[in-house]
């Protein structure tokens, strides 16, 4: 439980960190950063889908709350990141904070409309306001990573960059939810009877929830406004939120690695679909019902424990009990 | 001496039907009072106004001399009041281990940095808490499922499961709503051993339960509910030989309960 056992998330990032050595094409490495960056908004919208079970929708705005934050700041004031880290955190910590309120009143589809609407008032706000936002065009020209006189260039210092912003992400979440703070979340989604009757204030627990997903999804859009130099309303439209739940269910709904790996495969089969434009939705929608249909749980969830029983390992414990 | 838990005049109606009328009791530290009666005689609901899950219409309730009405679930609990319920609630995705280290939620201090940093503070306190945990689980007998879902232990055991959960928040008052259903007839001498060493060290338990020889073996005081009001009161041995309770409950024959 003090999470002894190796990080299966860290393995995979390790393999991750890999792939210059197979192509160092600048579009490959942009694709391969871009699937990092989604694995961490990923890992942030699991949080509080899979693991807390609030029917949140409002995963694209925190992306793009984080990314317009730092875009602006860094793009129209000329800001490092040594301002534009910190802030993006804040603010989006203190918008999750906010959203959980409605998820103290409404649960379920009804926390699912509202988080919506948010989610759609962010994304009129920031394409209809010109000026500093940019309106339409967005903002082109964002900064790439910068400290003191050292400036990343180049896609490959890019892509590490964000690779470590991915590691740790991934590793500071794995240690969080095996801590009190996962042990609450994954308390309020399983019983909220429950979880009051061992002390639990769920006005509490909700905040902090949605407070510190925020902060994850705002950390992968200050990655994504330094990483891409440009941020437009497109990239933080219904679609993105589709996209990323989409990644949670194929990879594993309240499993991090399961995010982390959907995320990762979502963003990376398309590239064998680039000869068929116009065939990757019917992909995308393909592999989703193949997957609620053969392995409801996920990938992860059944890999690893056909892993487990073929190596022998927790003899006569079920599997996907200990959904992380 | 002054009650651990004192209930005076609470009453509750659900839309036009009275469930509670004017009901009373106390339970001491140390000791262990019953609550009976037939199905629908307003036991959980009185449960659920001690525990704050309901507010009562009239009445009031007072734990360790302060007066808890209006107080959430989750503050009386800091208070030290625990419940299990008679559906249980058990945190059925997370291992039976989680589940008890979740009581401890209290009486946990580290910080979200203390966790993301492992730091020694972090460890050393999930290392006591887990001690903790498996002290618990030993006493309720469920060390050999720790690390299985809490979800897929037979009924029996999620219940003696819950009762660890609970215990896990040290409570100076225990309520149980039936705790025996679904157990088996060694399980529930089991449970019994528990819960007398329970009041034994100190604490008060406030029980509901059908299974009348447990009941009247385990009891101090055993107070009998019957349409929303106490009708009796008294001594296990009182309350066989009451003919308002035979009549109401036990029925002919008091030792072949229901």
């Amino acid at each position: 439980m003090t999470g002894r056992r190796p990080s299966e998330g860290l393995a995979i990032l390790l393999l991750v960190a890999a792939v210059p050595l197979a192509t160092q094409s600048p579009y490959h490495l942009t694709v391969a950063g871009l699937a990092l960056i989604f694995a961490i908004v990923a890992q942030g919208a699991n949080l509080v889908m899979g693991v807390a079970g609030q029917a949140s929708f409002a995963h694209s705005a925190f992306f793009g709350l984080g990314a317009y934050t730092t875009a602006v700041l860094s793009g129209r004031y000329g800001l490092s990141l040594v301002a534009t880290l910190p802030v993006s955190l804040v603010v989006c910590f203190v918008v999750g904070f906010l959203l959980a309120y409605p998820a103290l009143r409404v649960r379920g589809f009804y926390l699912a409309l509202v988080t919506l609407a948010v989610s759609e008032i962010f994304t009129s706000v920031i394409s209809q306001l010109p000026g500093v936002l940019g309106g339409a065009e967005g903002i082109v020209d964002v900064p790439s990573f910068g400290l003191g006189g050292w400036v990343a260039e180049g896609r490959l210092t890019k892509y590490y960059v964000i690779w470590i912003g991915a590691v740790v992400a991934s590793v500071s979440l794995e240690r969080l939810l095996a801590s009190q703070f996962g042990r609450v979340a994954r308390g309020i989604r399983d019983s909220e009877v429950g979880a009051t009757s061992v002390g639990i204030n769920l006005t509490r627990a909700k905040t902090q929830v949605f407070a510190v997903a925020g902060v994850y999804m705002g950390f992968a859009g200050f990655l994504y406004a330094h990483f891409m130099q440009y941020v437009s309303p497109g990239a933080f439209g219904l679609n993105t939120t589709i996209l990323v739940v989409s990644m949670i269910v194929v990879g594993g709904m309240g499993d991090m690695t399961g995010a982390l790996v959907g995320a990762l495969v979502l963003s990376l089969l398309p590239q064998w679909l680039r000869d068929y434009v116009g065939l990757e939705p019917v992909f995308f929608g393909g592999l989703l019902v193949l997957i609620l249909l053969v392995l409801p749980e996920g990938l992860v969830p059944v890999v690893r424990r056909t892993l487990r029983s073929s190596l022998g390992r927790a003899p006569g414990a079920p599997g996907g009990c200990v959904a992380v | 001496m002054t009650a651990l838990l004192s209930v005076r005049g609470v009453s509750k109606r659900f839309g036009g039907m009275s469930v509670l009328t004017n009901a009373g009791l106390d339970v001491h530290a140390g000791s262990v009072q019953a609550l009976i009666g037939p199905n629908g005689a307003g036991k959980t609901t009185l449960l659920n106004i001690v525990s704050g899950y309901l507010a009562g219409d009239t009445g009031n309730v007072t734990f360790r001399g302060r007066r808890v009405d209006g107080w959430s679930a989750s503050r009386r609990v800091a208070a030290g009041m625990a419940r299990t319920f008679q559906l249980v609630q058990l945190f059925g995705r997370m291992t039976v281990a989680e589940n008890v280290v979740c009581g401890f939620h209290l009486h946990e201090r580290h910080s979200l940095v203390g966790a993301m940093l492992r730091t020694r503070h972090f460890l050393a306190e999930e290392r006591r808490l887990r001690r903790a945990a498996d002290d618990l689980l030993d006493r309720l007998g469920l060390t050999s499922y720790a690390e299985t879902a809490a979800a897929l232990l037979p009924f029996g055991l999620q219940r003696r499961l819950e009762v660890a959960r609970a215990l896990a928040t040290q409570p100076a008052l225990l309520l149980l709503d039936e705790p025996c259903a679904g157990l088996s007839g060694p399980e529930v001498q089991e449970l019994g051993d528990v819960l007398r060493r329970l009041a034994a060290d100190g604490m008060g338990l406030l029980l509901v339960e059908h299974h009348m020889p447990f009941v009247l073996g385990l009891a101090d005081r055993v107070a009998v509910l019957d349409a929303g009001e106490i009708i009796a009161e008294g001594r296990p041995a009182d309350i066989r030989t009451n003919s308002r309770v035979i009549e109401a409950y036990l029925g002919e024959t008091a030792h072949a309960p229901a």
